[in-house]
């Protein structure tokens, strides 16, 4: 795992976005399990390396598209985390005044250009955001986060397309759990390695593991350094997988699709746990430290759901509001 | 004043913006180099080059989302889909996305585009290529539906549609095309939500969008002759659709024909015919009749689609039946 | 037919109930107070349009006879000549375009006794054929079926002595019609009696409003008139307040203008009780169907003698029987017969009865 290029202080960041990632998510895991969270929710524990390791890279004004699975995404892209609630809880504080939900968390100030309950439906977008930025000649990137499910639809191939006839400035993360909802990947595609696919686009494509920030870390940097200097999208796979059910309800976490060894294995392989090991080993950060990390980010995600809780519903009215602009 | 036809008036319309925007760029399939399949965009590629006028790949799905992300990020982008069938191909770009997106969003967010696309049959394109069912997009909150009858209107409304910051579908027609008609040279705009009242009259209104436009008002001058005078109002855009001046046309006559190319069931004219019945019952002094075109898929056949497509021929009928009830 | 599923509208050739005027004459009928089932709809399958409304004329309404309207087509010359020869133009078969009557059917016509050709005519006309309803005759049926269908009918007799009424009319007579320069008639003390009747029974001067009943403020009592068409019931206003004199005025000039096709459409709708006489024919009584909304009619039927005996001798008296037929869904047996039996009260003693004026 070469950690050449990151500073101890980065690794610092990595490690604190993905617990804020973790904490956040079980916190909606409980507050969900308790009836207190409206809607869907959609669970991204287990698979926070990624969207921790590919925003690094990212700036303020750099575009991001995600899926339905995507508080991870937009919480490493710097989204606050008392807006957030607010929006999952319905409230008129939320990023969407609590017209969005879950699946359609934005803020196009810092770059979020949604979360999209169709899957695939991000991926033109990006395009087009990467197309945007080509022609204002800003180096601009826009990174698409998407699933294996997602792979297989029109929406992928016409996006990556379109995108390398282009040469645009979009890297495409495919972040494979190995499952569609409750279809295995062995089920949907023939291939194991999405990022085989690339070649069919003539751009680079590079298989790594997910659970390991660092590789994602370097993998997604090469990608994004190449889309900024104007030589085109990268399709990079992640292998990971989701500790729970496709949604919160998902009977028995998923267990009916998958097995109980499989979901122990992929838990023994947790993205936080790993590299806390290497940063204790490393002595970059002390178990006392680590402590205090988490309760530290468990006091915000508190605050957080203070702050929703505090905060009022939109009024009827607002139902006929932001219809147009 | 010069006249333009229908096409080159949009042509204008797409140059001029091009000239004087630089966030504005189209998109489409073959729109470049072949100047679109009827010569809508022709001449453009040549003036703009290749990064602002844009051959897609065929991907209606992919190219009308790449639209959607440039316009979210500061672009204008002005995206063709070639006719109106193929919208299917991307209905969740255009329903789920583009039309959602800042109300999801909580107002945070907006898709300044503009989707043009044809509609009609008559050309014998057969039933893949000749539909018109526009009122799709007149059921979807969020989506701004234009429809010009002439040439003026057309490059009026396209101005106004590039300049709004909403997702425009704007609905040409073929037969229109190559239509003339009076067009000033400078930049001009149309409101949205402004019917047109195309001709006066105290007896009988008809409204009428697109190519019925022109059909209703040839059937007007002929039953002039007769004394009897048809209001023919074009509401040119139908969504969002000038209600009012509708009612007001149908207060002053009492007598009602809605005349769109759509299949009648669930169609535009159903809308305006439910909407009249809910407001103005009380002034009717006849049934609101409905002309469209018939619960079918659109015959190839020559004569066959000639007996499908709503004309001049059934915009008579309609009239005659209700000349019963003066 | 381009557009063969273009839905079918009120024009289609169903007519059902409640479509048969379009929006705006419903509106403009219900504005002017005017019953739509009286105006006749010349729009497409008989739909009533604003202008039928607008021309809508109350003394023409359905009263009208089946004298033939229209105007008969005849050339002048063939007018001349059967006004000349007394030959009624409606009687001749015209032999020309659109069967008008030119002077030679005239002629062959006139050539024919008059008499006999019209009765033969006549009855060649009628036996076999089907004659379409007069308007007037649609709404009597109309209004007749309403009646017995939804009024549960009970029927009540009683045979009334008319040797005093008789006797009072007649010692009356010259002088009323002296003062009053019409011929007292038997019906006229029937109206007034039963006028001043209801007044301790208002219930025969009530109408069924859904859950309500309605007791109307005055008493206006009707008289049956027969004519070719149907029966009219003009009905004489406040009748418990007026004189007989003022009765028997309104009564003569009621019934000539509905004899002449004249009378309004507020003379009729006022009536609040009918009295139903076939006195005249040899009816001995009969059961008369109540006249919506009222909940009370009088049937009379003919006067006849009765033998009895007095004091060992036999001795006649003029009896007439009295039906009373009410609505029995608000007055009762007791109450019916209670008011038959006021009535017959006072009709035998007609002096005390009609000294109250």
């Amino acid at each position: 795992m070469p950690t050449q290029h990151i500073s101890k202080d980065q690794m610092i960041e990595l490690y604190k976005v993905m617990v804020t990632i973790r904490l956040f998510e079980e916190k909606i895991q409980d507050l969900y399990a308790r009836g207190l969270v409206p809607g869907l929710a959609h669970l991204y524990i287990g698979e926070e390396a990624i969207a921790t390791g590919v925003s690094a890279h990212l700036r303020k004004d750099d575009y991001v598209t995600c899926n339905h699975r995507s508080h991870g995404h937009v919480i490493a892209k710097g989204a606050e985390l008392k807006y957030m609630m607010a929006e999952l809880f319905g409230k008129k504080t939320g990023y969407c005044k609590g017209k969005g939900g879950s699946m359609h968390i934005a803020d196009i100030t810092i770059g979020i250009l949604g979360a999209n309950g169709i899957a695939g439906g991000g991926i033109p977008i990006a395009v087009g955001s990467a197309l945007s930025s080509k022609m204002r000649k800003k180096d601009q990137v826009t990174v698409c986060f998407f699933g294996d499910g997602a792979s297989n639809n029109g929406t992928f191939h016409e996006g990556l397309n379109f995108a390398s006839v282009h040469r645009l400035p979009v890297v495409f993360i495919c972040e494979n759990n190995l499952y569609g909802i409750s279809v295995s990947q062995k089920q949907h595609q023939v291939i194991e390695d999405i990022s085989i696919r690339s070649v069919s686009y003539n751009m680079p494509g590079i298989t790594v593991d997910g659970n390991d920030v660092l590789t994602v870390y370097e993998a997604s940097g090469k990608a994004i350094q190449r889309a900024r200097v104007g030589e085109g999208p990268t399709l990079v796979e992640c292998k990971t997988y989701r500790w729970r059910g496709h949604h919160e309800g998902d009977p028995n976490q998923g267990r009916r699709y998958r097995t109980v060894e499989e979901i122990q294995e992929w838990v023994q392989k947790c993205p936080i746990k790993r590299f806390e090991e290497k940063l204790v080993g490393e002595k970059v950060l002390s178990k006392n430290k680590i402590k205090n990390i988490w309760e530290e980010v468990g006091k915000k995600i508190e605050e957080a759901v203070e702050f929703a809780n505090q905060s009022p519903f939109p009024d009827p009215p607002d139902v006929y509001e932001d219809v147009y602009v | 004043m010069r006249e333009l036809t229908y096409a080159q008036a949009i042509n204008e319309a797409l140059m001029q913006n091009l000239e004087k925007d630089e966030r504005v760029f189209l998109m489409g399939e073959d729109i470049g180099k072949y100047g679109g399949i009827f010569q809508v965009t022709a001449g453009l590629l040549d003036k703009f080059g290749p990064e602002r006028v844009i051959d897609t790949p065929i991907s209606e799905s992919g190219f009308v989302g790449v639209a959607i992300g440039a316009a979210m990020t500061g672009m204008r982008p002005v995206v063709e889909i070639m006719f109106i069938d193929f919208t299917t191909c991307a209905m969740d770009m255009i329903v789920n996305q583009m039309a959602k997106i800042h109300y999801m969003f909580g107002g945070r967010g907006k898709v300044p585009l503009v989707l043009r696309t044809n509609i009609g049959a008559g050309r014998g394109a057969a039933a893949q290529h000749s539909q018109s069912f526009h009122a799709f997009f007149v059921h979807i909150p969020g989506l701004i539906v234009v429809t010009p009858s002439t040439p003026y209107d057309a490059k009026g409304l396209m101005n106004t549609a590039i300049l709004d910051e909403n997702p425009v579908l704007f609905i040409e027609h073929k037969k229109l095309y190559a239509n003339k008609g009076d067009v000033p040279e400078d930049h001009y705009t149309i409101p949205f939500g402004k019917a047109d009242i195309k001709r006066e009259g105290r007896d009988i209104t008809i409204v009428a969008t697109l190519a019925m436009v022109g059909r209703s008002l040839s059937v007007a001058e002929e039953f002039a002759k007769d004394g009897i005078e048809i209001e023919i109002v074009d509401p040119t855009t139908l969504r969002p659709m000038d209600k009012k001046s509708i009612l007001e046309s149908v207060k002053k006559t009492g007598r009602l024909i809605v005349a769109d190319e759509g299949p009648v069931t669930c169609g535009v004219t159903s809308e305006i015919s439910a909407m009249i019945a809910e407001e103005a019952i009380g002034y009717l002094h006849a049934p609101i009749l409905r002309v469209g075109s018939p619960d079918t898929p659109v015959p190839f056949s020559p004569p066959l689609e000639k007996i499908y497509i709503p004309d001049e021929e059934d915009v008579r009928e309609a009239v005659h039946k209700m000349k019963e009830y003066l | 037919m381009k557009n063969l599923e273009m839905p079918r509208g009120p024009n289609s050739s169903e007519r059902s109930e409640g479509t048969k005027a379009v929006p705006a004459a419903s509106r403009m009928a219900r504005e002017r107070g005017i019953d739509l089932s009286l105006v006749k709809g010349s729009g497409p399958n008989g739909i009533i349009l604003v202008k039928d409304i607008e021309n809508f004329k109350i003394s023409q309404r359905a009263i009208e006879t089946v004298k033939k309207k229209e105007k008969i087509q005849a050339s002048s010359l063939a007018r001349k000549l059967a006004e000349k020869k007394g030959v009624s133009l409606e009687s001749i078969d015209g032999t020309g375009t659109r069967s008008r009557i030119m002077m030679g059917d005239v002629i062959r016509v006139a050539e024919k006794p008059a008499i006999l050709v019209r009765e033969k005519e006549e009855e060649k006309n009628i036996f076999g054929q089907t004659i379409p309803m007069s308007q007037m005759r649609k709404v009597v049926a109309k209004r007749m079926s309403q009646s017995a269908f939804t009024a549960p009918h009970i029927y009540f007799f009683t045979d009334v002595e008319m040797d005093q009424l008789n006797r009072l009319r007649d010692e009356m007579l010259s002088d009323f019609e002296k003062q009053f320069n019409i011929r007292i008639s038997i019906n006229d003390f029937f109206i007034k009696a039963v006028a001043l009747t209801i007044r301790e029974f208002p219930m025969l001067n009530a109408m069924v409003m859904g859950e309500e009943i309605y007791i109307m403020p005055e008493i206006n009592v009707g008289l049956a008139v027969a004519m070719e068409e149907g029966l009219i019931v003009p009905a004489i206003p406040q009748a418990d307040r007026l004189g007989l004199g003022s009765i028997a005025q309104m009564r003569a000039d009621l019934i000539n203008r509905a004899r002449a096709g004249k009378l309004k459409l507020e003379e009729i709708e006022r009536g609040t009780f009918t009295v139903s006489s076939l006195a005249q024919f040899d009816i001995v009584f009969f059961t008369a169907i109540l006249n919506p909304p009222q909940s009370g009619i009088l049937s009379v039927g003919k006067t006849y003698d009765q033998l009895y005996l007095k004091e060992g001798q036999v001795v006649t008296k003029k009896i007439a029987r009295f039906g009373l037929s009410v609505d029995h869904r608000i007055v009762d047996g007791a109450v019916a017969a209670a008011f038959l039996q006021s009535l017959k009260r006072r009709l035998e003693n007609p002096t005390f009865a009609f000294m109250h004026l």
